[in-house]
C-alpha cells in the first residue's frame, strides 16, 4: 500500500464520514466536497485522467453547489432544534457495519483481488470520444434522451407550482 | 504496491458510510447525498476493476463509469427539485 493511496483514502473517508455525521447540513455538503475531491484524486492516481477531471467538474463543482442550493431553499428555522439523526440510529449503524463486515470479509478472503498493477494504459480523451461516437453511440443517445426527459420534467414541475401560486 | 483489494475495501467502506447516512439521517437531502455516496463507491469499483483488469487499454472502465454515473443523475436531481418545490421541509419521521 503506497503512502499516496493511504493519504487519499484517509482524506476521502474522513470527508465522507463528516458529510454523514455533522449537524449543520451546509457543513455536511462542504465535507462532501472534500470527499469527492479525494475520490477524484484516487481516479487520477489510477490513471483515469478523463474520469478524474470529470469527477472534479461534476461532483466537486456542480453537485455540491446544487446540494447547497437545495438545502438553503428548503431550510426551515423551526427544524433547527429537532434531532438530526433518526431515533433508531443505532440500528442503522449496526446494519451499515454488518454490510461492511460482509463485504470486507468477502474481499479480503478472495485470492482473485491480490494481483499487482498492470502497466499504465494510455486512455486519452480522443480515444474515449472516438468510441463514444462510434461503438457506444446508442447508449449515449439513450442517455441524452433520459437527460432531456428529466429536464422537461423539471420544467413541468416548476410550472405547476407557479399556477398554484396564482 | 497497491493491490485491487485496497481499492475494493475503500469503496466498500465508503458504501457503508453512505448506507449509514441513508439509514440514520432525518434530512431528506442528506439521505439523497448518502445515495450519491453509494453510487460513487460503485464508480471507484468500476475504475479499479478497469485498471487491474486483463485489458486496461480497452477503456471499458471509462464507459462503465460514464453511463452509471450519468443515468441516476436525473432521478437524483428530480428528487432534489421535488423536495425543494413541493414538500418544502424535507424532514423524515423519527
Amino acid at each position: 500500500m503506497t503512502a499516496s493511496f493511504m493519504v487519499l483514502a484517509l482524506l476521502t473517508v474522513a470527508g465522507m464520514a463528516a458529510a454523514m455525521g455533522l449537524r449543520n447540513a451546509v457543513h455536511c455538503v462542504l465535507a462532501l466536497t472534500l470527499g469527492f475531491a479525494g475520490i477524484a484524486a484516487l481516479y487520477l492516481q489510477l490513471g483515469a485522467q478523463f474520469v478524474g477531471l470529470a469527477q472534479i467538474m461534476v461532483y466537486v463543482g456542480a453537485v455540491a453547489i446544487l446540494a447547497v442550493f437545495a438545502i438553503m431553499m428548503t431550510h426551515n428555522p423551526e427544524s433547527a432544534n429537532l434531532p438530526v439523526f433518526s431515533s433508531q440510529w443505532i440500528v442503522g449503524c449496526i446494519v451499515a457495519a454488518a454490510v461492511f463486515a460482509v463485504l470486507a470479509r468477502a474481499i479480503s478472503s478472495s485470492a482473485a483481488f491480490t494481483q499487482v498493477l498492470p502497466p499504465q494504459p494510455d486512455a486519452t480523451v480522443h480515444q474515449i470520444g472516438d468510441s463514444l461516437m462510434h461503438r457506444y453511440i446508442l447508449p449515449l443517445e439513450i442517455m441524452g434522451l433520459l437527460l432531456t426527459a428529466a429536464l422537461i420534467g423539471a420544467v413541468v414541475i416548476a410550472m405547476d407550482r407557479k399556477e398554484e401560486m396564482k | 504496491m497497491n493491490s485491487l483489494q485496497n481499492y475494493l475495501l475503500l469503496s466498500s467502506l465508503l458504501f457503508s458510510i453512505g448506507l449509514a447516512g441513508v439509514l440514520i439521517r432525518r434530512n431528506a437531502i442528506l439521505v439523497l447525498i448518502g445515495i450519491e455516496l453509494m453510487l460513487n463507491a460503485a464508480n471507484i469499483n468500476f475504475i479499479a476493476f478497469w485498471r487491474f483488469g486483463p485489458d486496461p487499454s480497452a477503456l471499458t472502465g471509462s464507459y462503465s463509469h460514464f453511463f452509471p454515473s450519468a443515468s441516476p443523475r436525473p432521478k437524483q436531481q428530480s428528487g432534489w427539485l421535488l423536495f425543494s418545490l413541493r414538500i418544502g421541509i424535507p424532514e423524515l419521521p423519527t
